[in-house]
């Protein structure tokens, strides 16, 4: 579904991304995990069109899309949401949804029910609270209906509780029957949503394998995670 | 109806068409200071169809509708890589060039024994083809107010489908819209043609309305007052722009105690609107309060 093959982006003398290879089968779930700063989110942001890569190609279902723009990858099924959930405020919650190609609006209603955001559908997106607004930022993307979803820190700053029912509702409505990246901290939630997971350092990838196996490297625990305590945060 | 009245709802007409044209570019984002540009390539269009060429009066408008799209579809295409404050200095400054561009245009020919047609500074006389045809100012107001009707009902059923809030998403957030899956550049030229139309169309009616244009009305106050219509009313609705007109023509300047500070009390409003409403009266929170009262009372 994805293939990156070295991909390197470059800001000015900074390497953001350093020749990544990753590939993301049809179906498959991958975690991405790293540092604040490792280059997780700038990963996402050259899949999704929003930076050029320097060098290197994107290949989605096997053709070139590393220099299309944006509107063209998501209509080759990728969808993403956005870390700081970028919604748009002046729409209601029915019209963040609505506008997706090919999702009619019955399957918005039930897409809308199911992340729990029916009852506040007329209601304005700036008026939502954050758990909310993160739900209607994963029912935006998935109104897209994409071959490819990507995840940017989905559980970012949602408490303990939120957590869990954003760990739930991905498992229920998200995950199954597409590829999905999930970019997150959170090593426990990477573990119980992916199979497999890659850890990026540095704009390098340094590791990839099971979520246990990198939660277990003594090595990559304390270099990428700091402790115990705050690995499993 | 008598004249006066006939003139000033008249112009309310015109001139809602002219704010909403603005108003189609604000949805995607575009704070467009040069639609009088569009505003006066229609009048001088559509006048010099009916005298020059001799059409039919609805025909001079649709070619007047025309010359007003596919000019701003013309500066569209290298101005909309333009964002923000430079947009806006953009379609100033080529509104400004084509107010020159109007001073300088000279365009006779002889009709009826006379020479007709634009005469450069001196302006474009005698587009007095209501007047040749037995149209009354009211069956023109009539018709005026048809378009007006017409184009507000294609924003509302525009609004109401997916086109709508893919263009509010444009004008929220292009990237983010992008991310949607919408095509950001070409809802951005569709939206410029759509104004340039609605100006071109307002400008056609006004020609023929009036009989006399000269290069001077279309000048930049021109341009700010059909932005600030929208910005008065509310960017909520297309009914917006129309209570912006509604305010300014049909309220300051039609009363004749206010009529000689409407330009201090119009100003000052929208310096107010600014700070206590920037997206208006009429803006998407006060849009959804009035559906959710009328999906209540339902």
């Amino acid at each position: 579904m994805l293939s990156l093959d070295r991909a390197t982006l470059r800001f000015g003398g900074v390497t953001v991304l350093d020749a990544i290879d990753l590939h993301v089968g049809h179906g498959e779930v991958l975690g991405l995990l790293g540092p604040n700063g490792s280059g997780k989110t700038s990963l996402i942001n050259v899949v999704t069109g929003i930076y050029p890569l320097s060098e290197g190609r994107v290949l989605i279902d096997g053709e070139d899309a590393t220099f299309l723009p944006l509107h063209e990858i998501v209509a080759r099924g990728v969808a993403r949401t956005v870390q700081a959930t970028r919604l748009f405020d002046r729409l209601t919650v029915l019209e963040n949804v609505r506008p997706a190609q090919g999702c009619p609006r019955v399957a918005v209603e039930a897409l809308l029910e199911k992340v729990g955001l029916a009852d506040r559908r007329h209601a304005m997106a700036s008026t939502l609270g954050f758990a909310d607004r993160r739900r209607l930022d994963l029912a935006r993307a998935l109104a897209l209906q994409p071959k490819l979803l990507l995840l940017d820190e989905p559980a970012s700053a949602l408490t303990a509780a939120e957590t869990n029912a954003m760990a739930e509702l991905l498992a229920r409505i998200a995950l199954p029957g597409r590829a999905v990246i999930v970019v997150e901290h959170k090593i426990d939630l990477i573990a119980t949503l992916c199979p497999r997971a890659a850890v990026l350092h540095m704009g390098r990838k340094v590791a990839e394998g099971l979520p246990a196996e990198i939660r277990d490297d003594d090595f990559l625990r304390e270099v990428y995670f700091g402790d115990r305590e705050t690995a499993d945060a | 109806m008598d004249s006066f009245t006939i003139g000033v709802v008249s112009n309310i007409g015109m001139m809602s068409l002219l704010a909403l044209s603005a108003y189609l570019l604000l949805l995607v984002g575009e704070v467009s200071f040069g639609q009088q540009a569009f505003f006066g390539i229609g009048a001088y269009a559509a006048g010099i169809a009916t005298v020059l060429w001799g059409w039919p009066l609805m025909a001079a408008l649709l070619f007047a509708a025309f010359c007003g799209s596919a000019t701003q579809l013309g500066v569209a295409l290298p101005t909309l890589r333009l964002r923000g404050f430079y947009f806006s200095v953009a379609t100033l400054a080529f509104a400004e060039a084509v107010r020159i561009v109007f001073e300088l245009f000279r365009y006779r020919r002889e009709v009826d024994g006379g020479l007709a047609g634009p005469d450069g500074e001196h302006g474009f006389r005698d587009i007095r083809y209501i007047y040749d045809n037995g149209i009354g100012t009211q069956d023109f107001l009539v018709l005026i107010w048809t378009l007006l009707v017409l184009a507000l009902i294609a924003f509302i059923v525009l609004e109401r489908s997916r086109i709508g809030p893919r263009l509010r998403m444009i004008g929220e957030d292009d990237v983010m819209a992008a991310l949607n899956g919408i095509d950001v550049v070409r809802c951005k030229l569709a939206a410029s043609a759509g104004a340039g139309a609605l100006a071109g169309l307002a400008g056609g009616f006004y020609a023929h309305s009036v009989t006399y244009i000269e290069p001077g009305v279309f000048n930049v106050m021109l341009g700010v007052h059909t932005l600030a219509y929208g910005l008065i009313g509310g960017l909520g609705t297309a009914f917006g722009p129309l209570l912006g007109v509604l305010i300014d023509i049909g309220f300051l300047e039609s009363f004749r105690g206010l009529s000689q500070y409407r330009m201090i009390v119009f100003g000052g409003l929208v310096v107010l609107l600014l700070i206590l409403r920037p997206r208006g009266l009429l803006d998407e929170i006060a849009v959804n309060r009035l559906a959710g009262l009328f999906r209540r009372a339902q």
